[in-house]
């Protein structure tokens, strides 16, 4: 079936001229016009993927195969993108051994002398074989390969949804730190000493929010188990911002392993937790 | 001559679509933080490569420079990073093994419909799967494979046309020394296997004369030959690392079986033991079984079915066409290494994965061999036709899932989540010596060392996987679920300190218990 829808499509093709040489110069310039202008970035993955991996074997093969009647469609497909794959592993040492290295400059002029090479021995092959050359007709390309276009459409679009849709969870960082480390928290303290950490909170929620926090000290020998040291007013961090302020309490009660928790508040809802554990004296011990 | 068929073209998007679809749901199902230890060192391969311009970089992969090269290419061209592109491009490559394995099915079986169906008996094979969706050399390695043998057979039929074959014949040895460079050691097993092969056939000229040509025999000898000393060059003169990867084996029997089996020591680095690791990663045999059900139907049908074709054989039952002669001397040289693979496995003496390693190359040899057996049967087609696809479909569903080790049923967990990324970030940035503990494997590690390749960790967090030594402890609902799973307490002790809090992750720290902790 393939085979002979290339054999209907190439012998109208000739007369209708070279359209897959228009697309391919249309690819390639499409990939650099994306590669120099930001507004169309997004276009340069899906135009440098058949650059890579298609194009240079394209061109080989239709060279190699200029007859209409050498190979089939799926074929073609098969061995151009093998050849695309066997070019790089060719293109990379001779890069290397010219000492221009495998860069990006070199990358590209090296795929494009590629494809060029493969085009002119195309065209060439194209003009001694007139009629029986391989020439797809693009003009008819929807009617004839409708199936073709929408699942290659399917791809490109499951390869858009990959990069650009991940799903990103919405949360909330908080945390504290003693001089911007996680290291000499307070340990031990005097009762009626302040103490103090850095407290923050990053909003990764992608809407501003209202938090606010408490510290809370458990002394699971006291009688009251659980103290409000401080309650803070409510505040807003936008989308991506970082909340950043001295948390500042006293330890009410002497006592060895009181936990002090940091309690932030989302919708009045306890959203998240930290702890630290302090010994608790009425003197400084040396 | 080769058998058409009408809906070929849309068989083969299908095909294509199936993989895509596979490789999409592989790389959303874990929001594109799926990993493992291959793809996080293939990724630093391919960084380092990126950043020097130079195919031998420091840390080059030592089976060949083909992957990091295809990688390199890709990155500079698309201008996404090296994390973009293991995570999230190279699963998607995956459909391009379609195309090969096609066009060498309808090579072998001269009939487009048994071409589609074989491929689709080989895409449900979870072994092959896995490695095909994972973001490593693979999808390359054996892709070329296919398209290597399709193009050897295709030049076969095409010797009249002299134009046509010497473009073949081209593009088959450029098609070998791509596989060659992507992996020197599978391209040399994959002759072996081949040159086993021809062996077999030999064999079968002396015993069943007028079997073969002895110009196909004669051609297939120089093929295999020119095949061997590229990579036998390409491993010893062009390409350094390789030749320094043998030299680390210094005993002769474990130098010939990495060159010609693939293998690695059993207690070398990526020594697993499959045989082992099916009672740790899975909830039970029955489960392993059963989830790796194509892979075993393929494989016991195939040898039925040989065993069948090789008694009718013997008795001059049956003639062959000189491509099923192909086909059975494949699968009958890939079987006996298989087999081969095994013993060596289980003696421990050369290798402890080397069957990992053949095995999927046998499965591209089994699906046509049971491709070619299925006849439908006149009367109820139709059902006969829509009880195979329900059969197929079910296959296909159980191999996905042993294919992206589903975290529901599987215990080899190999993806993180973004808070777990964001809380190592955290401690990267702001945590101090004594290094921290992630989880009771390396799964975290893997993938936060492959998210941050481009700004390599080594010196600013050191990971330990002794939580009595570290300073800090990342414990997360993946953890919690993990400990409850093994059935292994949490290593967070009642003082630990919590320090960080992002819903799903918790970073405990140490309290100090001196003067000089911190």
């Amino acid at each position: 079936m393939a085979q002979q829808t290339s054999i209907t499509v190439g012998r109208k093709a000739h007369s209708t001229s070279n359209h897959d040489v228009g697309l391919i110069v249309a690819i390639i310039g499409g990939m650099l016009l994306a590669m120099v202008w930001s507004p169309l970035g997004w276009l340069r993955l899906p135009l440098a993927l058949p650059f890579v991996l298609y194009l240079p074997g394209y061109g080989l093969t239709s060279t190699a195969f200029a007859r209409q009647d050498a190979l089939s469609t799926v074929e073609r497909n098969g061995i151009a993108i093998g050849l695309s794959l066997a070019i790089i592993t060719l293109i990379a040492p001779v890069l290397s051994w010219l000492g221009v290295g495998i860069g990006f400059r070199p990358i590209l002029v090296s795929e494009l002398l590629v494809i060029a090479f493969g085009l002119v021995g195309m065209l060439v092959r194209r003009q001694q074989l007139g009629d029986a050359a391989y020439a797809p007709d693009l003009s008819n390309l929807v009617r004839h390969h409708w199936l073709t276009i929408g699942a290659a459409l399917l791809l490109c679009g499951a390869v858009a949804y990959t990069f650009t849709t991940l799903p990103t969870a919405p949360y909330t960082e908080f945390y504290i730190l003693q001089d911007e480390r996680v290291a000499d928290y307070p340990r031990a303290a005097v009762v009626g000493e302040p103490l103090a950490v850095d407290l923050f909170v990053v909003n990764r929620e992608q809407a501003a929010q209202t938090y606010r926090y408490e510290i809370v000290v458990v002394d699971s020998w006291g009688e009251q188990k659980s103290t409000l040291l401080f309650a803070g007013e409510p505040f807003d961090v936008a989308m991506h911002q970082t909340y950043t302020t001295r948390a500042e309490w006293q330890m009410p009660a002497i006592g060895d392993d009181q936990q002090v928790l940091f309690h932030l508040y989302l919708n009045d809802q306890l959203y998240r937790e930290l702890s630290l554990w302090i010994n608790v004296d009425d003197t400084n011990s040396p | 001559m080769i058998t058409k068929d009408k809906h070929s073209t849309r068989n083969l998007l299908l095909l294509l679509l199936y993989v895509g679809s596979l490789a999409v749901y592989a790389v959303v199902r874990f929001n594109g933080l799926w990993g493992e230890n291959d793809m996080s060192v293939l990724a630093e391969m391919i960084e380092t490569m990126v950043k020097s311009a130079e195919l031998v970089p420091a840390n080059a992969y030592t089976q060949g420079y083909g992957y990091p090269a295809i990688a390199t290419f890709l990155i500079h061209m698309t201008g996404i990073t090296t994390t973009q592109f293991q995570l999230l491009l190279v699963p998607l490559l995956a459909a391009w093994v379609v195309l090969p394995a096609w066009l060498f099915y309808r090579e072998l079986l001269r009939d487009e419909r048994l071409a589609s169906l074989a491929t689709v008996l080989l895409l449900i094979q979870p072994d092959l799967l896995f490695v095909l969706l994972r973001s490593s050399h693979e999808k390359f390695t054996r892709g070329l494979m296919l398209l290597g043998y399709y193009l050897l057979l295709r030049s076969l039929r095409s010797r009249q046309r002299l134009g046509t074959f010497a473009g073949l014949v081209f593009a088959f040895y450029a098609t070998c020394y791509a596989l060659i460079t992507v992996n020197n050691l599978i391209a040399i097993s994959y002759i072996v296997g081949t040159a086993l092969a021809v062996l077999i056939l030999q064999g079968v000229q002396r015993v069943i004369e007028g079997a073969l040509s002895a110009d196909f025999l004669r051609r297939m000898g120089y093929v295999l030959l020119t095949m061997l000393l590229i990579a036998l060059t390409f491993t010893y003169f062009i390409y350094a690392p390789s030749k320094v990867g043998i030299d680390l084996f210094t005993s002769i029997p474990e130098r010939i079986s990495l060159l010609f089996f693939n293998a690695t020591r059993s207690d070398g680095v990526g020594g697993v033991n499959p045989y082992r690791v099916v009672g740790l990663n899975w909830p039970s045999t029955t489960v392993y079984l059963l989830l790796s059900a194509a892979n075993w139907l393929v494989l016991a049908v195939s040898g039925l079915l040989w065993l069948h074709t090789t008694y009718q054989l013997w008795r001059g039952q049956v003639q062959f066409h000189y491509t099923q002669w192909v086909l059975w001397s494949l699968y009958s040289a890939f079987a006996a290494m298989t087999a081969m693979a095994i013993l060596i496995d289980a003696s421990g003496f050369l290798g402890a994965n080397l069957q990992l390693r053949i095995f999927p190359a046998f499965g591209m040899l089994a699906a046509p061999l049971i491709a070619q057996s299925v006849r439908l049967p006149v009367r109820g087609r139709r059902t006969f036709a829509l009880l195979g696809g329900m059969g197929l479909t079910v296959l296909c569903i159980l191999s996905v899932i042993k294919a992206t080790n589903e975290p529901t049923i599987s215990n080899n967990w190999i993806f993180a989540t973004e808070q777990e990324v964001e809380g190592l970030n955290w401690v990267r940035q702001h945590g101090t010596t004594g290094g921290v503990w992630t989880d009771y494997n390396e799964r975290i590690n893997k993938i936060y060392k492959l998210v941050n390749v481009a700004n390599p960790v080594e010196t600013t967090l050191r990971f330990t996987s002794q939580a009595q030594l570290a300073n800090n402890l990342l414990i997360s609902d993946l953890v919690r679920e993990r400990s409850l799973r093994f059935n292994q307490p949490l290593p967070v002790e009642t003082d630990h300190l919590k320090v960080y809090d992002n819903g799903s992750t918790d970073i405990y720290h140490r309290r100090p218990k001196s003067a000089f902790d911190q």
